[in-house]
């Protein structure tokens, strides 16, 4: 019955451990595919653990005080003192009932953030439709402004905006590039993905995991989105495409400043894409840390029994 | 710029009252919907009180008709969505994909260096 202890033990090392190792293992974008997919594995791993140490512990409660072993239950659960078997049923009982408590108010929590998220996205979809000019592009929507800007917003149906001054600012190649990545995004649902994943790390905000997991697999998908542009109509466009979208501007700065660093990122690494043999190590060292997250449960139930 | 599909009804009508710069009613802005397509009366009206409901559009009793102006601006709406989108991003606000943010002087300085070494190696 150790199990319990130890999937709960697993689970809090993978929130603390895992985003050190993950983010220098996925940071570069050599294979962005596979870095999102380390990161949902050690985050569907920690949810997991949660899961089933709540599961594990409650069954053995309920077997215990069925077959009045749960002094012995208790004993090897929580390490209590053979002289205080009483304390032992009571507590067990108050800790699963808390923890169950706990989930469920995390599980609302993440809940409602979602489903806000996706009121507002949609409702700035339905606006920039009504404000916005349609275009010969299907989704593409023109709105009036100096700042070169292009976004992508869910909807119903979904939104890509454009900027008159990012029409102004690219030529009809690169905006065919910035459209391409923007539709990508669209086409791979991530915004949807983003949402459950903003949505985890503003309900549990002190779990590092989820906090770095939801920054790093958001820049992994502008990578994804740009490898798909850059297919379709060459780096060179898309290059430039970045370049004029993100250079200063004569504006107020405004605080959004800081995510410049991921910009360059992406520029670096279409400017000077990985060697075949860098990808394969990539491919090598994020399919071992998968495989050892996924198995890392099992090793552990073996070791117990 | 292309015509808007058939089921965004309220766009087209909000088009029509930010065009005209005189206050405009039902009948009028029917009229002109019902020369390019089939439309029925009561759409058209149920459609302007949807807009006036939601706030997009203002109406002051004219005789036995309303007569409906924009809100805002369809220049004011943009600045507002524009700044909506600009200053989104905190946890609580919507999930927008930029294509790209902004960079400062130096780190635009970084990318153009790197832009150059592409071009050299094509």
């Amino acid at each position: 019955m150790t199990t319990a202890v130890w999937l709960l033990v697993y689970g809090g090392a993978l929130t603390w451990l895992a985003p050190p190792l993950l983010t220098r293992l996925t940071r570069s974008g050599v294979t962005p595919h596979m870095g999102i997919a380390a990161w949902l594995t050690a985050i569907a791993a920690a949810l997991l653990a949660w899961v089933g140490a709540v599961a594990l512990a409650a069954v053995a409660a309920v077997d215990g005080m069925r077959d009045s072993t749960a002094v012995t239950l208790c004993l090897k659960l929580f390490g209590l003192d053979e002289r205080a078997p009483l304390p032992g049923l009571l507590g067990s009982v108050v800790l699963i009932v808390t923890a169950v408590a706990v989930s469920a108010v995390v599980v609302s929590r993440v809940g409602r953030s979602v489903a806000g998220l996706r009121a507002r996205s949609h409702e700035h979809a339905r606006e920039a439709r009504m404000i916005g000019h349609p275009t010969d592009r299907p989704g593409v929507l023109v709105v009036e402004a100096h700042r070169p800007a292009a976004y992508c917003v869910s909807g119903k149906p979904n939104a890509i905006v454009v900027t008159t001054g990012a029409l102004d600012a690219l030529d009809r190649t690169q905006l065919s590039a910035v459209l391409a990545h923007e539709n990508a995004h669209i086409a791979g649902h991530h915004h949807q993905l983003l949402m459950v994943l903003r949505g985890l790390a503003t309900s549990l905000p002190r779990l590092p995991l989820f906090r770095i997991g939801a920054a790093a697999v958001a820049d992994l998908l502008e990578m994804c989105a740009d490898d798909a542009a850059a297919r379709r109509f060459g780096t060179r466009p898309l290059l430039v495409g970045l370049l004029t979208l993100a250079g200063p501007q004569r504006l107020p700065a405004d605080g959004l400043a800081a995510a410049g660093t991921a910009v360059l990122a992406r520029a670096l690494r279409l400017a000077d894409p990985a060697r075949p043999g860098m990808q394969w190590r990539q491919r090598i060292a994020l399919s071992a840390t998968m495989a050892t997250t996924v198995t890392a449960p099992a090793v552990i139930d073996l070791l117990c029994h | 710029m292309q015509q808007r599909a058939f089921g965004d009804l309220e766009a087209v009508i909000m088009d029509r009252v930010w065009d005209r710069q005189e206050p405009v009613t039902v009948r009028e802005v029917f009229d002109e919907l019902a020369a390019e397509r089939q439309i029925a009366y009561t759409t058209v009206l149920s459609t302007m009180d949807n807009l006036h409901r939601k706030k997009w559009l203002n109406r002051e009793r004219s005789g036995k008709a309303y007569l409906y102006t924009a809100s805002m601006s369809r220049e004011e709406r943009s600045a507002r969505l524009m700044r909506d989108a600009f200053e989104s991003g905190g946890d609580t606000d919507m999930v927008l994909a930029f294509f790209v943010e902004q960079m400062n002087a130096g780190e635009s300085a970084q990318f153009k260096a790197a832009l150059r070494r592409a071009g050299r190696q094509r």
